[in-house]
């Protein structure tokens, strides 16, 4: 194993906890507005650590471009899908967890 | 093109250069994200074409030229705080006694464009500990995390930076997005 891709496949593997703790959110945090929270963020830096990984690896420009590309599309859908579950929740008034004093 | 007849300066983009720009634009991303795979483009004319229509008839008002330099400047910052977000929420779920203390906090923004209060209604949601709720004209709800984060602040810092991506209004001329 070369030192490049010791480096990129660490990368790949730093982005698996990510991934992971969004699931774990999705599933321990109590409703829907702090669930988007976990979705949103940890499963970006995820996805950040598995493209910067793959960068790291590749061989060709094009496949660089290809993967900043679809980091970009995945960093707006998510941005966007996050903002429209948010507001469609509160349109539908589900209000949102508070803790108890 | 600008359609001045709508009191308001309405901006649309339905030259036949336009429209040839949009599709030649489009196809180009999707030959990018297929990698040149013809068995895809079946699907990916239709993609393309969509795309085209959508961006054609998508409300488009008062563009904003977005400055090179500024985003090269802002990419680090934004990447940094992305990852504290994603750090945050780790720390956060993983944590035995979830310490989250959610709230609604009203924000109004200083932006007087809409492209610009977009980019930060988006960038919000990957602030640590915000996403945005709501958003309705000057007004953004951001749901946090934790009621002692200072949120104003720290979206006030963001708006700041994404201001400073746009160049100055632009002349009555249009302007490309």
């Amino acid at each position: 194993m070369t030192i490049v891709e010791l480096i990129g496949t660490g990368c790949v593997v730093l982005g698996i906890p990510f991934f992971l703790s969004g699931t774990i959110g999705l599933l321990r945090l109590p409703d829907i507005y702090t669930r988007l929270h976990a979705l949103t963020k940890a499963d970006n830096v995820g996805l950040g650590f598995i493209v910067l990984g793959l960068i790291i690896q590749s061989s060709s420009w094009l496949e660089v471009i290809k993967l900043l590309l679809i980091w970009f599309l995945v960093l707006m859908a998510s941005a966007t899908s996050c903002h429209l579950v948010a507001d469609a929740a509160l349109r539908k008034k589900i209000k949102p967890w508070t803790r108890e004093k | 093109m600008i359609d001045m007849s709508s009191g308001t300066k309405r901006y649309t983009f339905s030259t036949p250069a336009a429209v040839a720009w949009r599709l030649a634009f489009f196809g180009c991303l999707w030959l990018l994200l297929s990698g040149g795979n013809m068995a895809s483009w079946p699907f990916g004319l239709g993609t393309t074409l969509l795309a085209t229509w959508l961006h054609m008839h998508l409300p488009a008002r008062q563009p904003r030229r977005l400055r090179f330099a500024s985003i090269i400047r802002f990419l680090p910052y934004f990447i940094g705080l992305s990852f504290l977000s994603g750090v945050d929420v780790m720390r956060r779920v993983l944590h035995p006694r979830l310490p989250i203390d959610p709230a609604l906090v009203d924000y109004s923004f200083i932006i007087d464009h809409e492209g610009g209060r977009i980019l930060l209604a988006n960038c919000v949601s990957l602030l640590p500990g915000t996403i945005s709720a709501r958003f309705r004209h000057d007004k953004l709800l951001i749901h946090s995390l934790d009621k002692r984060l200072p949120v104003v602040e720290t979206v006030r810092d963001l708006e700041r930076r994404i201001a400073a991506l746009y160049s100055a209004p632009p002349a009555a001329e249009g302007d490309d997005p």
